[in-house]
């Protein structure tokens, strides 16, 4: 049996980039969105023009084409829109589970997913959850349920 | 620029499940049976394009010339095209493309896959590079992961049940048990797929397509050349479409429906001059259970919210009013990646040239295939008839 040969690449674990801006106004790329997770926080895009928020990795504005974004910071509260409970992982996560990864809607409106920590049935999450960013342990973007 | 019209005249395809062949070796007996079965020389072959999503994972790139010179034409010019689970449906685009632009006279398609010799938690891996990676493979979701997630939000929404859910499987495991290149030959009931172990909640095996190598092949002509050459023409391609979306779910306003697909189909029938009504039978991307309900959703063959119904009343069996993977689908007949978009047109000519044996649907004249990549990334569609 053939193994997967060399390291994925999970870009929250420490790794070095070197795209420090010295101003927050460009395209949103992966480092930056890479470096706020392990910090803790979240980032994504704001267009200057219409103003839509998403965290994406993009040049141009989803909503309004225009290329005059800057990076903003996104609230990191949100509610879970959708989720599945992984049983079968991929091999970066096998000892992890099972465990829940979904999609959440950040207070404000910006879409996001990522797993939820020390969920293993669905019996422990429903839709409409209120959840908050973790800093992650491991890899990835981890959220945790919220008591409100 | 007005378009040649572009014909479908030959198509091979290897068993599916699990081999000990290369994707190279596959793609070559599948491109073998298509030209002996119209009794074509390689040599009538002006161009190629090869759809393969793995085959890094056997230490291979660069296939096209490799499967060219296999087939004695190593001048002839050949790529791979890569769209995730719909490499397939895109590579048959662009010959269709290639042809219909004067380009080409006769190109050959083929879809290859090898993945068996990967465990289930590599190929899992493997797999998750096709989606959104920061956001979903790296997060820890899987495919069943994201697809089980959209089938919660289409519960949510429509109160689709995992019975439902189930009857879907039913079905496509019953039409592949007719289809002796089927990966999987078991009749299964409603029951032994609510038992099957849970891959990603809420989905279970019995929910899932299984990983499956195998190959496809398909030969496409101008029509004037068929003409010239004193060929038949066999089947006409209708119309084509094909459309892309956000790579990522967060990314979508609704993740109960899949937007490529819906574009793809805009284009595919109006290229055609037709609408669903027309079609008698299509082979649709149903990777998972749920991936079916929202393709029939789509694709506008019931209202949104409905395709569970028409499932559970049989309308989409053989004998049904608007059957649906005759084949057995990726779910039974198996999903070889690159393979699974050429594995319908297969099926689709298989159809129309009334050699679809036990599975046949009677008087069939109108067939379409629907090829999605990864959760909706891309999409194509593309419509058939007998000439």
């Amino acid at each position: 049996m053939w193994e997967l040969q060399g390291e994925v690449v999970l870009y929250t674990s420490s790794q070095d980039h070197n795209s420090e801006k010295s101003t927050n106004e460009g395209p949103l790329l992966t480092p930056e969105i890479s470096k706020s997770v392990r910090e803790g926080r979240l980032v994504g895009y704001q267009c200057l023009d219409c103003g839509a928020k998403a965290i994406e990795v993009q040049a141009y504005c989803a909503k309004c084409g225009s290329s005059k974004l800057r990076i903003a910071k996104l609230e990191s509260r949100g509610k879970v829109l959708a989720f599945t409970i992984q049983a079968v992982s991929p091999k970066e996560f096998k000892n992890d589970a099972p465990y829940a990864w979904s999609v959440i809607e950040l207070d404000g409106g910006v879409r996001i997913s990522g797993r939820i920590a020390s969920i293993k049935s669905p019996d422990n999450l429903r839709i409409g959850q209120r959840v908050q960013l973790m800093r992650s342990e491991k890899s990835g973007i981890v959220f945790e349920k919220i008591l409100e | 620029m007005s378009l040649r019209k572009v014909a479908l005249i030959s198509a091979g395809s290897t068993s599916y499940g699990k081999s000990l062949l290369t994707g190279r070796d596959l793609a070559l007996l599948a491109a073998k049976e298509a030209l002996e079965r119209i009794e074509m020389m390689p040599y009538e072959i002006q161009g190629a394009f090869i759809a393969n999503a793995f085959g890094l994972s056997e230490r291979q790139g660069h296939l096209g010339p490799l499967i060219m010179s296999g087939l004695g034409i190593p001048d002839i010019p050949a790529s791979t095209i890569e769209a995730a689970c719909s490499s397939g449906g895109s590579a048959f685009r662009e010959a269709y493309i290639n042809i219909a632009a004067g380009v080409y006279d006769v190109m050959l398609v083929v879809g290859t896959e090898k993945i068996s010799h990967l465990s289930t938690e590599v190929a899992t891996t493997y797999f998750t590079f096709g989606s959104d990676y920061l956001f979903e493979g790296a997060c820890g979701a899987s495919f069943p992961g994201l697809y089980a997630t959209m089938a919660i939000a289409h519960m949510q929404k429509y109160e689709t049940t995992q019975e439902q859910l189930a009857q879907v499987a039913v079905k496509n495991h019953e039409n592949g048990m007719k289809n002796e290149k089927a990966h999987l030959h078991k009749r299964i009931s409603v029951e032994d797929v609510l038992q099957s172990s849970i891959v990603a909640y809420p989905l279970k095996m019995y929910d899932s397509c299984p990983f499956s190598d195998g190959a496809a092949a398909v030969i496409l002509a101008s029509e004037d050349y068929l003409k010239k050459n004193g060929r038949d023409e066999s089947i006409s391609i209708l119309g084509s479409g094909r459309a892309g979306g956000y790579g990522s779910l967060h990314s979508r306003d609704d993740m109960t429906s899949i937007r490529s697909s819906i574009l793809a189909s805009r284009e595919a029938f109006n290229r055609a001059n037709l609408s669903i009504k027309d079609v008698d039978f299509a082979e649709v991307h149903d990777c998972f259970t749920i991936a079916e309900i929202i393709a029939m959703e789509d694709l506008g063959f019931v209202e949104r919210g409905k395709a569970a119904q028409a499932v559970e009343q049989g309308r989409t069996r053989l004998d049904g009013d608007i059957p649906i993977n005759p084949s057995g689908g990726l779910k039974s007949k198996g999903h070889p990646i690159g393979a699974t978009g050429i594995g319908q047109v297969v099926e689709v000519f298989e159809q129309l040239t009334e050699n679809a044996g036990e599975r046949q649907i009677k008087g069939a004249k109108i067939g379409m295939t629907h090829n999605v990549g990864a959760t909706g990334g891309s999409s194509a569609v593309h419509i058939f008839t007998r000439s």
